[in-house]
Formats: structure tokens, C-alpha cells, sequence
């Protein structure tokens, strides 16, 4: 692949990770500090599958987003009913006991050494239409009944389950589907670059992943979407400030964060452009009644 | 004394017995370490009602700066920790300056201050990575020997010391917030900050200070970590332990934060023996998981529901 196509299909992985942030933090608002873990899961299970069976690119692809649900379901069980703070905290670490699993398991899954040799079938164009999927289904979560209880729970827990919302089950459905699409990310990471290692999934991504759906704006997918894609591409675009890179990094988090808290984009999304658009064209020919 | 016993017990008994113990002050030092980082996060925690995650990186900065000026003064190591401690607390005012003042001043959504600690975390770790680089400093050998044998059971000098400190500490703390009319105040702001307010008491201040408090146990939690291991810019990691300790505890209680670390450093330490050092974070965690499943209040905590 060329250098550029490399490039865009890497950062489109990583828009992928920040799209199910997307759907756990600025939906539902629960804070996932170690959800690279589950991108973790997704890669080990597609290089584990890709070099030991002979199963085509798709099943294995179903196969891992199947492991980082159930892996989801295992770990969200116990905490969705506690307050956030507890969130944060064990799926931190459920991140660093995977890592320090997956170290240690040389003889299944080579240990600190990774998994090399999965073969390379991703494509620039395959990500492409993997990712307006995604963004099509996310779209259509946030816009459907499940979504509104999100939104509910997300505002204020207390109402919600005054109104009858099941609390527990709609954070953990939500942490169950973020999950599976951070696994499909993972899936697609592997087939990219070929090699999985675990400490490449630490609780830096996460925490990274946490700051670009901020910055981007927690209550939009465009925003979200819009600063992924800048931020994915940015550290090619400066690889020269290598360590300066993450520096400036926080300090755009902190401004944005104490004077622009809706994040770049606040509210708004793509579709309310395009809705009002329409409008005024509406308007216009009916000579604004 | 081991002889005495020697008569009533079998030798086999006796090693065992004396593996065992070992093994228990071993975690007891661990836990301690633990349990001050603990002690300094549900300070916060009680307070502002929000995890701190910055906690590690005023911890690790404070490390390095310990670490600078004994090379560069030469100090004994009683000097470097006060004056540690003091920069501690001068840097968790600056810290609480520019991340946290904003967010309270207009009632931000508990996310936000989320990302504003952990960013702070991340990029105070990242400024000691760019000054240092990678590399892992050692402290010189502050005490000799560094063990002290009695009777077969080794006494590490800085975890004797370390124990000794958070003995003193943690009264002392409790003095403060009990007894002085600043702790008062704090135990106040703790449960209803605009009351607080109208009463006439300056609730900036007394966050501040708060947070001053805070950043000393972070400093005097950093050095230990980096006398008792290496130092190494990742030290702010430990702060999540400090906070699974302090889960484990109850959080928001100050007594929790001391129950849950020394819990949680005698587990590290028992798992440690039986696993191997490596699979030590997959039992934390599954530990910490079944323990939140069966009592998620925390040792010392108490079932507190929410009123509307």
C-alpha cells in the first residue's frame, strides 16, 4: 500500500475505537478507562483464529466482536449498578489483568513476543465502508429507543429510573455494544499491521481515545468523528515533535475542557445542518408564512 | 525468642510458620505504601466528590523533584522529604488551579472533571518523560544497612520507616479534620457546599487546602515508591492501586483507605508467593471484582442512598 493509504487506514481503525467511545461515554456516560483492553481481546482473538484455522476473513471478524462482547458482558456484570467512579476503576483493571494474562501465556499466545504472520487483508476501501457502517449503526442507536434511554441515563441516573428505565440493563447493553465495536477495531487493527503485541493496548489509548471524543465534542457523533480524524492523522502530519506531540495534546484537552465544556462541535450534528438547509429552502418557496 | 519455641515446635513448623509471617510484613509494608496513596486520593475524594486521577502524576513529579535536589544539595533524607512535601503541596495548588477551578465554579458535569484529572495525570507524566527521558533513576542508599535481621525475620529499614509514618500521619490527619477549625471546614464542604458558603467560609481557600494536604501524601507516597523500587516516570500507575484500595475500603473514608490498602498489599504479597509475579494484576482484579460483587460498599463504607 502506498504511504498515504497506510496512513488513512490505520487512522481509520482508530476512528473506529472512538466511535464505540463515542456511543459508551458521550451516550451513556460511562467512563471506560481501559477499553483498549477489549481492542486487545479482539486482536488477540483474530491473530489466534487467522493463524490456527482456515475460517474466512469474515467469520473470524464475527468470531472476535462474539469474544469482546462476551468479555464485555463478564466485566460489566458486576459494576454497572455501582456509581462511575467504580467503572472507571475496574475496567482499568480488567486492562492491565489482561495485559499481564496475555504476557504471560507464552506457550498459547507467544507471551510478550505477540502474535506476527496474520496476513494482511485489509484495505483502504474495506475500512472505508466498515467505518459508514459503523457510523450508520451508531447513528441509528443514538436516534432509536435505546439511545434516548442513554441519553436519559446519561443526564441524570435518578430521573431515569424514576421514569421506569431499567438503569443496570441499559449501561450494560450499551457497555456490551461499544465493547463488541471496539473488538471489531481490534479485528481490523490486526489484519492491518500484521502483529498483535499486549502492551500496545495500554491504558495511554484509552485515556486517549477519552480526550479526542472531548475535545471533539461529547454530545455529537460529527464532533467525535470530525476530531478523530484530525487527531488520528495529526501525529504523522508532526512526527517530527515526536514527544511534544502528546504535551500539546493535553493542554488543547484542558482548554477545551475549561472553556469550551460542550466540547468543538456542542450539539450539533451533521443531519441538523442538512435538516436546516431544507428548511430554509422550504421557507423560501413558501415566501417565509 | 525463636528458640524458646523451638522446644514446642517442630523445626518444619517453625520455618513455615516464620515463611508465613514474613510474607505478612512484607505485605504490611506494601500495604502501607498503599495505603498512604489511598489516604491522599479519599481525601479528595470525600471532599469534591470526584476521582482524582492526578493523584500519580503530582506523585511522580514529586519523586523526581526529591530525587534532584538530593543530588544537587546533598540532603539527609528527613530535609528532602519536607521539603518534598512542600512542593508537593504547592504543586497540587497549581494543579487544582488550572484544572479543577473552572469546572466547580460553573457545577460541570462529573465527566468532565474525569478528563480534566486524567489529562493532568498524562501530561504531568509526560513532562517528566521529556526532562528525564526514559531511563530509570535510583536513589543513593539513604539507609544502612538496609535490612535489620532479628531473629530470622528481615526488617526492611525504609518500609519500618514508611510504616512509621503513615502511624503518624494518620492521626495526625485525623486530629486535623476532627479538632481544627480548617478540618471543620472541610468536613463541611464535604457535605453541602453552598451551606458552606453562606456560612461565610471561603470555599476556595479551603479547596486549596485540601488539595495541599493531598499533594503532600502524594509526595510522601512518591518517595517511597521510588526509595522502595526504582523511579521511573510510569510511577503514576500506582495511583490506581491506591484507588482499588481505597474501593476495597470504602470510598470516601478515611480509615477505609487505610483498612483497604494494607488488605490489598498483603493480597499483592500472597498472590505474589502462590502465582508468580506476573499473573499478581489478573487476581487483583478478579479479587477486587467477586469483592465488589459481594460487598461494593467497601470495608468501612457505609450503603448511602441517593435522595432526589
Amino acid at each position: 500500500m502506498s504511504y498515504y493509504s497506510a496512513v488513512m487506514t490505520s487512522a481509520i481503525v482508530n476512528i473506529i475505537a472512538i466511535l464505540s467511545m463515542y456511543t459508551l461515554m458521550g451516550l451513556t456516560g460511562i467512563f471506560s478507562m481501559g477499553q483498549a483492553a477489549f481492542m486487545c481481546v479482539g486482536a488477540y482473538a483474530t491473530g489466534m483464529l487467522a493463524i490456527h484455522s482456515h475460517l474466512p476473513m469474515a467469520v473470524i471478524v464475527v468470531l472476535s466482536i462474539l469474544a469482546g462482547m462476551v468479555c464485555a458482558l463478564l466485566v460489566g456484570f458486576p459494576v454497572v449498578k455501582l456509581r462511575r467512579d467504580y467503572i472507571a476503576m475496574i475496567t482499568m483493571g480488567f486492562g492491565e489483568a489482561i495485559v499481564a494474562l496475555l504476557n504471560n501465556m507464552s506457550n498459547i499466545t507467544g507471551g510478550a513476543n505477540g502474535i506476527n504472520n496474520i496476513p494482511r487483508k485489509m484495505t483502504l476501501w474495506l475500512g472505508v465502508i466498515i467505518l459508514a457502517l459503523i457510523l450508520v449503526i451508531t447513528m441509528n442507536f443514538k436516534r432509536s429507543k435505546y439511545g434516548r434511554y442513554c441519553i436519559a441515563v446519561k443526564n441524570d441516573e435518578l430521573s431515569a429510573a424514576a421514569m421506569g428505565i431499567n438503569v443496570a440493563r441499559v449501561k450494560l447493553t450499551a457497555f456490551v455494544f461499544a465493547s463488541g465495536i471496539t473488538a471489531l477495531a481490534g479485528s481490523l487493527l490486526a489484519y492491518t499491521t500484521t502483529y498483535v503485541e499486549p502492551t500496545a493496548f495500554g491504558f495511554t489509548k484509552s485515556i486517549d481515545w477519552i480526550s479526542f471524543v472531548f475535545v471533539g465534542g461529547v454530545n455529537s457523533l460529527t464532533g467525535t468523528l470530525l476530531s478523530g480524524m484530525i487527531f488520528c492523522t495529526l501525529p504523522e502530519i508532526l512526527r517530527f515533535a515526536d514527544m511534544y506531540r502528546i504535551i500539546a495534546q493535553c493542554a488543547i484537552v484542558l482548554l477545551v475542557v475549561n472553556f469550551l465544556p460542550n466540547g468543538l462541535f456542542g450539539e450539533h450534528e451533521f443531519t441538523d445542518a442538512i435538516a436546516a438547509i431544507r428548511k430554509a429552502a422550504k421557507n423560501r418557496k413558501r415566501g417565509n408564512l | 525468642m525463636a528458640r524458646l519455641l523451638e522446644t514446642w515446635i517442630s523445626q518444619e513448623r517453625m520455618e513455615r510458620f516464620m515463611y508465613y509471617f514474613q510474607m505478612l510484613l512484607n505485605g504490611l509494608s506494601l500495604g502501607a505504601i498503599y495505603a498512604i496513596i489511598a489516604l491522599g486520593f479519599t481525601l479528595i475524594y470525600s471532599i469534591l466528590k470526584f476521582s482524582n486521577f492526578s493523584h500519580g502524576g503530582i506523585m511522580v513529579v514529586c519523586a523526581y523533584f526529591a530525587y534532584v535536589i538530593q543530588r544537587r544539595y546533598n540532603l539527609n533524607f528527613g530535609m528532602m522529604m519536607l521539603i518534598t512535601a512542600a512542593f508537593g503541596a504547592v504543586l497540587a495548588c497549581i494543579v487544582q488551579y488550572i484544572g479543577f477551578e473552572n469546572l466547580r465554579a460553573k457545577r460541570s458535569n462529573i465527566m468532565l472533571f474525569f478528563v480534566s484529572s486524567s489529562t493532568l495525570g498524562i501530561l504531568l507524566q509526560n513532562i517528566i518523560v521529556i526532562t528525564f527521558s526514559s531511563t530509570y533513576y535510583a536513589y543513593p542508599a539513604f539507609f544502612t544497612p538496609p535490612f535489620i535481621d532479628v531473629n530470622g525475620f528481615t526488617f526492611s529499614v525504609s518500609d519500618m520507616i514508611m510504616l512509621g509514618i503513615s502511624a503518624v500521619v494518620i492521626p495526625w490527619l485525623m486530629f486535623f479534620l476532627f479538632w481544627t477549625r480548617l478540618g471543620i471546614a472541610i468536613r463541611a464542604l464535604s457535605m453541602d457546599g453552598d451551606t458552606v458558603k453562606l456560612m461565610g467560609i471561603n470555599v476556595s481557600v479551603v479547596v486549596a487546602l485540601t488539595f495541599m494536604v493531598s499533594g503532600a501524601l502524594a509526595a510522601v507516597a512518591g518517595i517511597f515508591c521510588g526509595v522502595n523500587y526504582i523511579l521511573y516516570p510510569q510511577l503514576n500507575q500506582l495511583v490506581f492501586k491506591g484507588m482499588i484500595a481505597s474501593i476495597l475500603g470504602g470510598l470516601g473514608n478515611i480509615s477505609g483507605a487505610l483498612y483497604g490498602g494494607i488488605m490489598l498489599g498483603v493480597l499483592e504479597v500472597c498472590f505474589n508467593n502462590a502465582f508468580g509475579a506476573g499473573l499478581v494484576p489478573v487476581f487483583s482484579f478478579v479479587f477486587s471484582m467477586i469483592f465488589l460483587l459481594v460487598r461494593p460498599q467497601g470495608i468501612a463504607g457505609k450503603y448511602v442512598l441517593d435522595k432526589v
